[in-house]
């Protein structure tokens, strides 16, 4: 069997050399003229020795493996490119789940860099910092696989030329955008919580687990590797998240108020953010692994419940209204895809009425609610769409003061009824789509007050027009009638039946009353 | 409520030694096959030994070469050089 180097440092000491020897004790400048963040946000660390990272990657160690799964990710792409990839996925619909993941998601590690870049500048503690730094590099490499899968995809079909633009100006993306900027705008213990504990180590792998295993049941073999190799880093990002609430817990009782407050807020925030992941789910991958209510069962509900029972004897206990997304998981994906269906005329990429196939998948899926709530609504618009009445909404819809997503989810205690709050804070009404959402707002609000609500500043003219088309086009950049509305007769539709010699419909589906005669 | 730990693999070459290391480290485990992702749930504890894992590759391993074909984890992270562990302790 293989003999191991003796002399070689083992991985602890290995890590304790490369973190703890390699800080310093200013001398000619105060500790917190340094740091000057540590402190405003009430967070007492008294010795931050006591930082562990299990995973103990020294810089060289992690080059190491870094480049090999680059090699091995770029070696992927290449083959996907060069064998016309593209063309062998499970349906071109698909491929409207990556439009949404490049302009929804891939900003997000972006944003994630700069956060950890950022913080890890801010904590006196060595281990953290470079725990932090190892992070940012990531995050940046992250950004840069995906676009890199999906540039290939750019290529081929419509809604992907213009995704850090879209970012920052369409209505729906301002939804993952407010998250991180929230983030990012609070003081480093908060941002670890928010982004180390609450979304990498308690809700991530609900976007890179069940998802990306859907793209390798959907031959999408370019996604499913850039997912699963950005999960591989994951790994080491979620056990820094768990680390640090336990370290910031362990440091002082002062810390748990605080901390709970953080995770409450997180929690909330993270979930009505992952309803976009949950609609891919459900609704934007042909071939379906998983419904969204199995994956919470799963990655929230079994893996959060170990989670929280062990932060128990710290005092911690589950997130503030977790009972309504019990009840919410059978709900939430129907009522968002409903929405976007809707609003099609504003979104970069297509969306449809599910097949009878997939109807009766979510019918299984959602034994509760998917026939008495929903099945009826999308079975009246196919029928809507068959008579050449595709429906769209020409409004704009109703956006919840801190998710900023539209006000359409239900009572918890009633799926025919709005969710809907409002506070008054200084003279003026705020709206919120939750009791979540209401709470964080009331907690900060100086903060939420300041919120870009796209609704409201079109209607002020900030975006170039007031008509929804002058919007979609030049303030979003969205090119109508090749990005947006209907998926069937659209032009990746078109393009997709000529690749796969398939008759391609002279009309777009609903358009006419002739489109089902053939 | 049970206290389940997590470990997932890259459905690759690689991966398929280093499960087949843990069915044999831990009898509890429970494997579940999704497409491309290999799941390993276990109550309570999940270990990774070095010299099981090398027996079956037949050549050195260093614990953090996993690192290549992991895609998450749940529970708390010991790591040293001779295993990995992941525990609830509640």
């Amino acid at each position: 069997m293989a003999t191991h180097n003796k002399k070689r440092l083992n991985l602890k000491d290995k890590y304790r050399y490369l973190t703890r020897d390699l800080a310093w004790e200013t001398t000619y400048q105060k500790k917190e003229d340094v740091f000057p963040l540590e402190h405003f946000e009430g967070i007492k660390i008294t010795d931050w020795d006591k930082w562990e990272d299990p995973f103990r990657l020294t810089m060289d160690s992690y080059w190491k493996y870094q480049a090999e799964k680059e090699k091995k990710l770029y070696a992927i792409f290449d083959a996907f490119a060069q064998n016309n990839g593209h063309q062998n996925i499970s349906d071109a619909r698909y491929v409207n789940a990556l439009k949404l993941f490049l302009t929804g998601v891939s900003p997000l590690e972006y944003q994630a860099f700069q956060g950890f870049s950022r913080v890890g500048r801010q904590f006196s503690g060595a281990g953290a910092r470079v725990a932090c730094q190892m992070q940012a590099i990531d995050e940046l490499r992250h950004v840069q696989t995906q676009l890199h899968a999906m540039s290939h995809y750019n290529k081929h079909f419509n809604g992907l030329h213009d995704f850090s633009h879209m970012y920052d100006r369409v209505w729906f993306l301002s939804v993952p955008k407010s998250f991180m900027d929230d983030a990012r705008t609070a003081g480093p213990f908060e941002f670890l919580t928010a982004i180390s504990f609450s979304f990498e180590y308690v809700l991530t792998n609900l976007l890179f687990v069940p998802f990306m295993s859907g793209a390798a049941y959907n031959g999408d073999m370019a996604t499913v590797t850039f997912g699963f190799s950005a999960q591989s880093d994951e790994a080491r990002h979620m056990t820094l998240g768990l680390e640090v609430i336990k370290f910031m817990l362990e440091q002082h009782e002062d810390n748990v108020p605080i901390i709970q407050r953080w995770i409450d807020k997180w929690f909330w925030r993270g979930y009505r953010l992952l309803t976009l992941v949950g609609m891919m789910m459900d609704y934007m991958l042909p071939n379906k692994v998983m419904s969204w209510a199995e994956a919470w069962e799963v990655y929230y509900e079994q893996a959060g419940g170990a989670l929280f029972k062990d932060l128990e004897r710290y005092g911690i206990r589950p997130p503030k209204y977790v009972e309504q997304t019990t009840i919410g998981k059978e709900h939430i994906t129907h009522q968002v895809w409903a929405t976007f269906y809707q609003y099609s005329k504003a979104t970069n990429f297509h969306t449809w009425i599910p097949g009878d196939e997939e109807l009766n998948w979510l019918s299984e899926k959602y034994p509760n609610t998917f026939d008495k709530y929903y099945r009826p609504r999308f079975e009246f618009w196919r029928e809507q769409q068959a008579k050449g009445e595709r429906f769209y909404n020409d409004t704009l819809p109703h956006l919840c003061q801190v998710c900023q997503v539209p006000a359409i989810f239900t009572e918890p205690d009633d799926p025919t009824k709005l969710s809907h709050r409002s506070h008054v804070h200084e003279g003026e009404r705020y709206h919120f789509c939750s009791d979540g959402c209401c709470d964080i707002f009331k907690n900060e609000p100086v903060k939420y007050i300041q919120a870009w609500l796209p609704v409201h500043q079109i209607y002020q003219g900030n975006c170039e027009g007031g008509d929804l088309e002058t919007v979609v086009q030049k303030y979003f950049h969205i090119n109508i009638g090749q990005d947006n509305l209907e998926y069937v007769g659209s032009p990746d539709h078109q393009r997709w039946l000529a690749w796969k010699k398939l008759e391609t419909p002279s009309q777009p589906a609903g358009s006419n009353k002739e489109h089902d005669a053939a | 409520m049970s206290s389940l730990v997590y470990i997932a693999f890259q459905d690759n070459d690689a991966a398929r030694y280093l499960v087949e290391s843990i069915i044999q480290d831990n009898p509890h485990a429970v494997v579940q096959h999704h497409p491309a992702m290999i799941r390993i749930e276990a109550e309570k504890r999940l270990e990774i030994r070095r010299e099981t894992v090398e027996e079956n590759l037949g050549r050195a391993w260093d614990v953090q070469e996993m690192l290549l074909d992991v895609i998450t984890i749940g529970g708390n992270v010991d790591e040293d050089d001779d295993r990995f562990v992941l525990e609830w302790k509640n």
